[in-house]
């Protein structure tokens, strides 16, 4: 059973499945909601990320076809097709990984959790915030329901500068959450003990530090997040003791995470249900967030990289039977090839196509759902938009075809989406882009006011105007 | 660029490794291993303008010639006569001729034909930013610096500079190293797990901190602290006991230069001082004041991270003695240098290669380093991955969740009699005729039970033993040392047990030895252990369970081995030994208080090796023993267990009289609130057993078991397994598929083996150039299905062989074999799988991915490790006498920070 939407407002009336102590919650809202000037809309940038990918041909049927789902939301988005990634192509491995790490960076992987270089939301981050965002905030946040984990890449896409990861997945509702919302108790530390370990950590960053560049950087890291363990710990420490008891968290998650979720490469059975009540929840809780304003940049990602997941249940949209999944039955296999990856193997343009449809359209339906929730009453800037018109959100994936058999054809003509940000992109319009995915971005990051530009420094940066209201 | 700088560059991607260093975006070849060929390289211009252009030939043009031109130009493929993968082949050209002209692009058969794009033939073509390289490459004269670019040219990402952070087990075993508490169960329970990325779960630029890192550490801090004993360790700094500043300041010097790996500067001790003054002020006292800094010290910088200087001129420099000390000992131990290295540093006696080497060789003799050798083969073979495996139960209808962690014992256990035991070089691994099975594993191989060696059996040590119910106390020795023996239950508040007098023991890695030198000790809990005496009454049922070898078959009295009593006259229960018996007295209302009559063994049941012995009482009151699973015994214990004492405590080793010692090694102890069935009984008792192979040609070396014959998923993909043989025994790599070609796996059916579908893909035009570079590696493994079991047919009755040919990267011609043996002797002896085991061990040595750069380095350690026979004691000796150690890089002081404005 899907469970009943999480809003902010459920949220505060302790309410919905989840929350915490109001006095608590209040105190985390307002002090990054009141840090950011009266009726000031905040930069905020995100990357949705969907397993698999969209052939290209299928992307060129529009909303007729697999992004039916995206239509309520088409006058807010700008749907961008024939994007190449092409430089993200690492020889001898595949698509899937260097598809994954290409999205949102437009770099090929310098290892397995490591990208070529930061994505566009950490980029657009470090030029809106270059000294930090509000004490208490979440720097980033990563997310996700996924099971495919071979490489961290297939499931994280947000980077750092250095193309190390920006923050830790959080891969359970519940792990999100308290991420987000949690209580950090200090169990009886001593202030004098943390302030000690604040100075040391400060010295190594400090300009005595004996640490080269890339050294305290992550040392500076380490401190924020001391500096957050702090805020939580300490100061909200007198509003804990004020707070009620806290109401019950998520639900533990009944799916497999972890290892456990991804036996040996060869898949897991999940039911539609499943799949689609764990998505949702933490489609719900980070939104959530964002409307708290507790975080402003990160990535979500619904299915890996490659995923393999033998799917059953009946697929339903807006009240029409749309397919009947069962991936290992109509496969007759078991195993990794039992799994619906294996429909994005057969591919075949001149065919029907029906299961990589079926799962394809139901990926864009999941998308739209999270993007719903941040274009509804509860997610209302004070400008008078959504937070979804306001922000960045790139909607991307790892391939255009999924063949494995042909580098051009699977890094090109890969699906990209994007929001407004506030009025600084088109919208409302399906457009062929024939460029680079390296230009799109940094389109984007121009038009985000970032001056830092990703791909190589000697490439020539080619604008894509076209995309810039 | 300058060759010091490029030695720099070196440097830079090795010493991070272990402690930090500055980033370089230039990269060298050459390692030097004094600093007077460093000075004199860099008054040698003319030498590094040769290196400039060697090193970008490795960086840009090498990888760009492999990636385009090596899949129909290598030295197996050869097309038009061309062989680019060899410097000699490459430089002498093919059936056309020389394929360049150097100094003379547009006299050049390669750029002509890449320019105009009919190279490469059916695939993409070079882009215009790879064309402008390839072409200023020949006008520059063509430099060729790299013998065989093939294993240079893929995957090779940027070295990471940064710090590392320890890793979950670095943690563990610094804090039982350094305050003697074993934090393990709470640190794996709280702390964020460690991804694996590259291979494994120490790559440095992955050891990342969120805020659940931060909240670990505090809490786990206070854990450490709250199990100290503040005021005893405090006194071994200073004799006094106060809130003095000179007081506190001996103690945080002291306690601060074992903690934080080296001594602390007066700005670290004033800040420590600092929480003894809050604390005073807010009333505490001394014990409070030196707990808190305790804490302090175990969340500071210099604890969590490996911290080296790395400012300096720009320059490499020699690491310091502490900086070397620790480098050293998370090397070869996984964990923070001991007091004799200390002692070493502090005298700066480490920068002497004799002493250097000596140490080395004492580290080596440590269990510890056995144990980190462990933790590597587990990381390189992710032997994590089989403890997820869930395959189709109508297709394997044998496979269990214990087999898969059988599996997993089974190469540990055959790593360790390899590499430590008999001491081979590493590449036998892959070709030695010896391995380890339960009878359960055994039996799914199998193998002859009756060819296990009688002596072998042993408990799965260090493989999680799934929690059972009832499990009411459960001791594994795994501490590896101190006074503690932790209850590993995880049934309510633990029964721990103290060790009377830790001079009468030793810490092994099999556990611990009781009756070091002749002497006797008691090892008991502090208090009645009333939760286990109350779940027990409750049941009316018990087990007791030991996993122990005795150091003498003539011990009596009965010599007490496990006990719930308060003498030798009263107990609850008691496993002892009685010379050649075991004997169990176990009281009930219809015993007297000494538990008598007893229940004992035949004669003669006491053997001199790892012996499993299970005492079972069910509420009817039947009871029996059984030794290595086998029933021995069987009596009734009639009534009830309301007489039983709650006062308790349970003690090993002797009894609370002192006058029953038992000598001999515990690997394992366990009292269950219920009695075990027999099945279960065997189950748990199942040990390993060594097998010699020499009659069993099917098996023998890693490629042959269970752990590494699963990476080819269910299907035992000839793909998937050639794969895993081509990147991680042999360091390369084929490039993606060619266009228009269906990946999708062929399924098998009659007629169709697995064998007849690659040769197809062999034969295919297509196809065939890269498969037969990877696939025939795996036709040897084409009896083993899915999940390591052997078979003569498939499921649809195909005949399976085992002959093939293996294609060496780099080399024109493949090699036949007839059976899997003979190719597993192959890998053993190619020169290339010994290079990829070091490669593979110096990775994980030095916490980051390899890069081009490290290649002259990584073959210098490889060729002196060779040179003394190849073992792992000798590639951990090499690597750690290389400048990869020894040497680290330093970054410039930026010039607006070059006067220090504090912290």
């Amino acid at each position: 059973m899907i469970p009943r939407r999480i809003s902010r407002r459920t949220m505060l009336k302790g309410l919905g499945t989840t929350a915490i102590g109001l006095p608590l919650m209040e105190e985390m809202l307002t002090s990054t909601a009141l840090a950011a000037p009266q009726g000031a809309v905040p930069v905020r940038a995100f990357n949705v990320f969907f397993g698999l990918g969209i052939p290209a041909p299928l992307q060129s049927e529009g909303f007729d076809g697999v992004l039916e789902p995206l239509q309520p939301l088409a006058r807010k988005l700008l749907i961008m097709r024939n994007v190449d990634q092409i430089r993200c192509d690492e020889s001898g491995i595949n698509a899937h990984f260097d598809g994954a790490s290409g999205a949102f960076t437009a770099e090929p992987p310098d290892g397995e959790a490591k990208s070529g270089g930061p994505s566009i939301d950490q980029v657009i981050r470090k030029a809106h915030y270059p000294d930090g965002l509000p004490s208490g905030m979440i720097p980033t946040l990563v997310g996700g329901t996924f099971f495919r984990r071979s490489r961290i890449s297939r499931y994280v896409h947000s980077y750092n500068e250095d193309g190390t990861v920006a923050a830790t997945m959080q891969e359970k509702p519940r792990d999100l959450f308290n991420r987000v919302f949690g209580e950090v108790r200090r169990q009886g530390q001593s202030r004098s003990v943390l302030d000690s370990v604040i100075e040391q950590y400060k010295f190594y960053t400090g300009s005595n530090s004996p640490l080269g560049a890339n050294s305290k950087a992550r040392v500076a890291d380490h401190l924020d997040r001391i500096r957050e363990y702090e805020q939580r710990a300490f100061a909200m420490e007198d509003k804990r003791k004020e707070s009620q008891p806290a109401p019950p968290l998520p639900p533990v998650s009944p799916l497999r995470h972890g290892g456990e979720a991804d036996p040996g490469g060869e898949g897991i059975d999940i039911t539609l249900e499943e799949l689609t009540s764990e998505w949702r929840l933490m489609a719900d809780l980070y939104a959530l967030a964002i409307q708290c304003d507790r975080v402003r940049f990160g990535a979500l990602t619904f299915l890996a990289a490659g995923e393999r997941i033998r799917l059953t249940g009946t697929y339903t949209y807006n009240g029409k039977n749309i397919w009947e999944f069962d991936d290992a039955k109509q496969l007759n296999a078991s195993g990794s090839a039992g799994c619906s990856h294996e429909w994005w193997h057969q591919f075949d343009p001149k065919k029907k196509n029906e299961q990589l449809r079926a799962h394809a359209h139901m990926k864009m339906r999941e998308v739209a759902y999270f993007l719903q929730l941040l274009d509804g009453p509860d997610a209302v800037d004070p400008n008078g938009k959504t937070i979804l018109e306001n922000s960045l959100i790139s909607i991307s994936t790892e391939s255009g075809d999924g063949r494995h058999s042909d580098v051009k054809r699977e890094l090109s003509g890969v699906f990209h989406a994007a929001t407004g940000a506030g009025g600084r992109l088109k919208t409302g319009q399906i457009m062929d882009i024939g460029k680079e995915g390296l230009d799109v971005y940094n389109t984007m990051l121009d038009a985000m006011g970032a001056k830092r530009r990703l791909g190589p420094g000697d490439r020539p940066s080619i604008a894509v105007d076209g995309i810039r209201a | 660029m300058r060759l010091a700088s490029l030695f720099v560059a070196v440097l830079s991607t090795a010493c991070l490794v272990i402690g930090g260093s500055p980033a370089f975006h230039g990269v060298g070849t050459v390692a030097y291993a004094d600093e007077d060929a460093v000075e004199s390289a860099q008054g040698d211009a003319q030498e590094s303008t040769i290196a400039d252009a060697d090193v970008h030939f490795r960086d840009k043009i090498a990888p760009l010639i492999a990636h385009h031109c090596l899949e129909c130009h290598d030295a197996a493929t050869k097309e038009g006569g061309l062989n680019l993968s060899r410097k000699e082949a490459a430089t002498t050209g093919g059936d056309s001729g020389p394929a360049w002209e150097a100094g003379d692009a547009e006299g050049s058969l390669l750029w002509l034909y890449v320019e105009s794009d009919e190279m490469p033939q059916d695939r993409p073509p070079l882009s215009g930013d790879e064309k402008m390289l390839l072409r200023q490459w020949i006008e520059a004269g063509a430099a060729w610096s790299v013998e065989n670019i093939e294993s240079v040219a893929h995957g090779r990402g940027t070295a990471y500079t940064g710090i590392r952070r320890l890793t979950i087990p670095e943690y563990i075993e610094t804090i039982r190293a350094t305050v003697g508490v074993n934090i393990e169960q709470d640190a794996r329970r709280i702390l964020p797990p460690d991804l694996r990325a590259d291979g494994f779960s120490n790559t440095a630029y992955n050891l990342n901190v969120d805020l659940g890192h931060v909240e670990a550490y505090a809490r786990l801090a206070q854990i450490v602290v709250s199990r100290l004993d503040v005021r005893t360790l405090a006194n071994s700094y200073s004799d006094r006991q106060e809130l003095s500043d000179d007081s506190l300041r001996k103690i945080i010097a002291g306690a601060g230069k074992k903690l934080l790996r080296g001594p602390l500067d007066e700005r670290e001790i004033a800040a420590y001082l600092q929480i003894a003054k809050s604390v005073e002020e807010n009333g505490g006292d001394f014990g409070e004041a030196v707990g808190y800094i305790f804490e302090a010290m175990l969340q500071s910088p210099r604890f969590i991270y490996h911290i080296e200087a790395q400012r300096g001129d720009g320059k490499p420099r020699p690491v310091d003695g502490y900086e070397l000390a620790s480098r050293l000992s998370f090397l070869i131990w996984g964990g923070p240098p001991d007091e004799e290295l200390m002692k070493a540093a502090d005298e700066d006696r480490l920068s002497d290669r004799g002493t250097l080497e000596a140490q080395v060789r004492r580290m080596l003799e440590d269990p510890r380093a056995i144990e980190r050798s462990e933790q590597f083969v587990h990381e390189w073979l992710n032997l994590g991955r089989l403890e997820n495996l869930r395959p189709n139960t109508d297709r394997f209808p044998k496979w269990n969740e214990q087999l898969a962690a059988d599996m997993r014992a089974e190469t540990l256990a055959f790593f360790k009699d390899v590499a430590w035991k008999q001491d081979r070089p590493l590449a036998d691994l892959l070709n030695a005729q010896v391995t380890y099975a339960t009878p359960a594993l055994a039996e799914y191989y199998g193998l002859d039970a009756a060819a296990a060696e009688a002596e072998s059996a042993a408990p799965l040590r260090g493989i999680p033993r799934r929690s059972a119910p009832g499990l009411e106390v459960m001791y594994t020795f795994e501490e590896g040392g101190g006074s503690v023996v932790r209850d590993v239950s995880g049934a309510g508040e633990p029964v721990n047990l103290s060790i009377a007098d830790t001079k009468a023991v030793e810490w092994g890695p099999e556990g611990l030895t009781v009756g070091r030198d002749g002497a006797s000790t008691i090892i008991a809990s502090d208090s009645a252990a009333r939760r286990l005496i109350e779940a027990v009454k409750k049941s009316n049922a018990a087990t007791l369970e030991a996993w122990i070898t005795t150091a003498d078959t003539d011990q009596s009295g009965p010599a007490r081995i496990l006990t719930l009593s308060d003498g030798a006259n009263s107990r609850n229960f008691t496993l002892g030994q009685d010379s050649s018996k075991y004997d169990v007295r176990f009281r009930s209302s219809r015993t007297n208080g000494n538990g008598l009559p007893s229940v004992s063994s035949p004669g003669n049941a006491v053997k001199k090796r790892a012996t499993h012995v299970v005492y079972t009482r069910d509420a009817t009151g039947r009871s029996k023993l059984y030794i290595d699973g086998e029933q021995q015994a069987a009596g009734n214990i009639d009534g009830d267990l309301s007489n039983w004492d709650g006062n308790f405590r349970l003690a090993l080793a002797n009894e609370f009289s002192n006058d029953r010692p038992w000598q001999g090694t515990f690997h394992q102890i366990a009292v269950f609130s219920r009695a075990l069935p027999p099945d279960e009984i065997r189950s748990r008792g199942a040990g390993l057993s060594r097998f010699d192979l020499s009659s069993t040609p099917s098996r023998g070396g890693l490629l042959t078991q269970g752990s590494v014959l699963t990476v080819g998923g269910e299907e035992a993909s000839m793909v998937t397994r050639g794969l895993f043989v081509l990147h991680d025994l042999l360091n390369s790599a084929v490039s993606d598929p060619p266009p228009c070609v269906d990946t999708t796996p062929v399924p098998t059916q009659a007629g169709l083996s697995q064998r007849a579908i690659a040769e197809a893909r062999l034969a295919n035009a297509s196809c065939g150039g890269c498969h037969k570079k990877f696939e025939t590696l795996a036709f040897g493994l084409e009896k083993f299905d899915g999940l390591g079991a052997v078979h003569v047919v498939d499921e649809h009755g195909n005949k399976l062989r085992e002959d093939g040919e293996i294609l060496f990267p780099g080399e024109e011609s493949p090699v036949s074999y007839e059976t899997s043996g003979e190719l597993m002797d192959l890998l053993a002896e190619s020169p290339r799988v010994q290079e990829t085991l070091t490669r593979q061990v110096v990775q994980f040595a030095i916490g980051r991915q390899l890069v081009a750069a490290d290649d002259s380095i990584v073959a210098q350690i490889h060729d002196t490790a060779q040179q003394g026979g190849g073992t792992y004691a000798d590639l951990i000796t090499a690597i750690v006498m290389s400048d990869l150690v020894r040497m680290t890089a330093t970054e410039p002081v930026p010039q607006q920070n070059a006067i220090g404005d504090g912290p």
